[in-house]
């Protein structure tokens, strides 16, 4: 097995090397190129193509051509089911937890990197360990604390378990730390204050990296679905993936509305879509931080 | 009135101490500079000084007043970084601009005009409304110069400003600066490792090792009648060769020996107690020049030709030692040649404690004319 594997390995660098080498003239290494991209898509296009179906249509596997629904789906989810007033719900979410995380995470890796006090290194890490307490983890004692100081059904409490985030203040500690001493030194040197030394100096200078966490944050919020599901009880308060649960009580005769789903879903996704096309820049300068 | 006043400084990280009771002063408008090998303290003594650094003990006084214990914003000292330390989003103008409020009480236009005057005085008014990245390294030292300038400080601390330039253009900045400060007259302590540097800059130049200044004097002085043999060794480019010897009155001569090699020494102001003692020699490479008659005889192992002159390194009596040749003196690897030393040019260390004893070269010959006060020395 271990040999197998060795000349598999062996086989796919040789093909690696050959393809780099002869690209165009390789139209095997296309077809496989091809086949991996619609493979990972297929999610994707098979949803874009339901949207546009009838229930009866859906329920026909071997129908994979677009329906005969339109956009029919698309007015129906939004005017109907209301799948706008969520959307705007997690909109507001999304927003308030990157501005929220970002901002706390900001004075978190400022204070970690240009102050000095007792413990500074335990602090660190003890930031670092809430990573293995996420969310779903902290979920039962999260929502008796909501309960108990009165948020539960709020925005409060919608957000505010989120706005920590150790892996946002290791990563700007990192970045900060690779900026170099002298850099505070000289604004120490006129007196310039540590609010103004972030404001003007430290944040345009992570620019790239505020940008790339504020879009991986943006569509983690966006993407939450059991915390909103518990502490929110208001339907009208909802955000949009719980609110995709609701349409799966739509439908005739015991059949769901797969068509109405996949409408939402793919409408669900465009604001993660647009937030990474904008921003693909500076995330993949987040990203190439962390390697 | 005294420009900066070091007194018994000390700085301690943990159990390393970087800075071991320092006493420094400089003059108001002079052009200081401080030099020693990697990890002797300088960088330390200038931190402190600026008060990025907090001190262990001892009192640092600028302009006559204590600011040991001040803010590094609360010293009026502007520092020019090794890495020049713009702010990469900033314009030039804006990196020369920024903090200026919070540091100075300039108004608006004041501003505009100061910089505008130091980007005239640095030759980089065209350059202002660039970023750093557009900048070349020497654009970015004179920005980073500009910076310090606008704020008309009372004290230019500058930390090694021109070691990330390369060799020429380190050379020509290095005229600037000396025009720079020769105009404005600000009290300037510059810290750097480069022996050339420190000769070419200082109105005076301190000599620190581990911790401590060895010597304070103009550089001429430094050179002629080097304090410690550290000193001695560090300052010239090479350094001064020296070697362990016995020095013995033969008859009326004085000789100073070691193997079967022996140097005569002019006999004049030679400390009566260190004769036949062991004494440690020193002669410069420059100071060493082909005779036939003489009494060195070097067996050659490197010769590095410079150009102006020929550098030959070998061994005489066991020992190293470096001889500067004229050019074309066709001297190879191998050869044998016969040297004599300049009698004027001699000194003699402590075997123990590195202290100069002796300097063949008469002091009034050595005396600067222009030091009006005596070197201080400390750390011994």
């Amino acid at each position: 097995m271990a040999v197998d594997n060795d000349t598999d390995r062996r086989a796919l660098s040789d093909a690696a090397a050959v393809a780099s080498r002869t690209l165009t003239g390789q139209p095997l290494v296309h077809l496989g190129l091809v086949t991996a991209i619609l493979l990972m898509a297929s999610p994707l296009l098979l949803a874009f193509v339901m949207s546009t179906q009838t229930i009866p249509e859906v329920y026909d596997i071997t129908n994979l051509g677009i329906g005969s629904d339109g956009l029919s789906n698309y007015v129906e989810v939004l005017t109907t089911y209301e799948l706008l007033g969520y959307m705007v719900n997690s909109l507001v979410m999304s927003i308030v937890v990157t501005v929220g995380k970002l901002a706390v995470s900001l004075f978190a890796a400022l204070a970690l990197v240009y102050y000095d006090f007792r413990f500074k290194n335990a602090v660190f890490f003890l930031i670092l360990f809430t990573l293995m307490f996420p969310v779903p983890v902290r979920i039962v004692p999260l929502y008796e604390l909501m309960v108990a100081w009165g948020w539960s059904n709020t925005l409060l409490a919608l957000t505010g378990p989120y706005l920590a985030s150790a892996t946002a203040v290791f990563l700007l500690r990192q970045h900060f730390s690779s900026i170099p001493d002298s850099m505070v030194e000289a604004a120490r040197l006129d007196d310039v204050g540590p609010l103004t030394f972030l404001v003007r100096v430290l944040v345009p200078m992570s620019r790239g990296m505020i940008t790339g966490l504020g879009v991986i944050t943006f569509i983690y919020a966006w993407n939450q679905y059991l915390w909103p599901l518990i502490v929110i009880s208001d339907q009208n308060k909802q955000v949009v993936q719980v609110g995709m649960k609701y349409l799966q009580s739509v439908g005739n005769a015991g059949q769901t509305d797969w068509g109405l789903i996949m409408a939402g879903a793919v409408l669900t996704l465009l604001p993660p879509l647009v937030a990474l096309i904008a921003f693909r820049r500076p995330l993949l300068e987040t990203f190439g931080l962390q390697t | 009135m005294t420009g900066i006043k070091l007194t018994n400084l000390k700085k301690e990280f943990g159990d390393v101490t970087a800075v071991n009771g320092v006493d420094l002063a400089v003059h108001e408008g002079e052009f200081l500079v401080l030099v020693g090998p990697s990890g002797c303290g300088k960088s330390t003594t200038l931190r402190l000084l600026a008060g990025l650094e907090s001190a262990t003990s001892g009192t640092v006084t600028i302009n006559d007043s204590d600011v040991t214990d001040a803010e590094p914003g609360e010293r009026d000292v502007a520092m020019v970084f090794q890495n020049y330390a713009l702010y990469p989003h900033m314009t030039a103008r804006r990196n020369m601009t920024f903090g200026l409020k919070t540091a100075t009480d300039f108004s608006s236009t004041q501003v505009d005009e100061r910089v505008a005057e130091a980007a005239e005085t640095l030759d980089i008014t065209d350059l202002l409304d660039r970023k750093p990245a557009a900048l070349s390294g020497g654009e970015k030292q004179r920005v980073a110069i500009g910076r310090a300038l606008v704020r008309d400080p009372e004290v230019f601390l500058m930390d090694e400003p021109l070691s990330n330039l390369d060799a020429k253009l380190r050379v020509q900045m290095r005229a600037e600066l000396a025009q720079l400060h020769a105009k404005l007259q600000t009290t300037t302590l510059y810290v750097t490792h480069d022996q050339v540097e420190a000769m070419t800059l200082g109105d005076r130049v301190a000599v620190m090792d581990d911790g401590a200044i060895k010597q304070v004097a103009p550089p001429q002085e430094l050179y002629d009648r080097p304090s410690t043999r550290f000193v001695a060794e560090f300052i010239g480019s090479p350094g001064m060769n020296t070697v362990g010897a016995t020095l013995d009155r033969l008859g009326d001569r004085l000789v100073v020996s070691w193997a079967d090699v022996g140097v005569e020494l002019p006999a004049d102001d030679v400390p009566e107690e260190t004769v036949g003692e062991r004494v440690v020699f020193g002669v410069r490479p420059e100071d060493i020049h082909r005779d036939p008659d003489g009494p060195l005889s070097l067996s050659v192992t490197v010769t590095e030709p410079l150009g102006d002159s020929l550098l030959v390194r070998g061994t005489t009596g066991g020992r190293e030692l470096e001889v500067s040749l004229p050019p074309r003196a066709g001297v190879r690897a191998g050869d044998e040649i016969s040297l004599a030393v300049d009698g004027d040019r001699l000194h003699l260390f402590d075997a123990e404690t590195g202290a100069a004893v002796y300097h063949s070269m008469s002091s009034s010959a050595a005396q600067n004319p222009d030091a009006t006060e005596p070197p201080t020395v400390t750390g011994q």
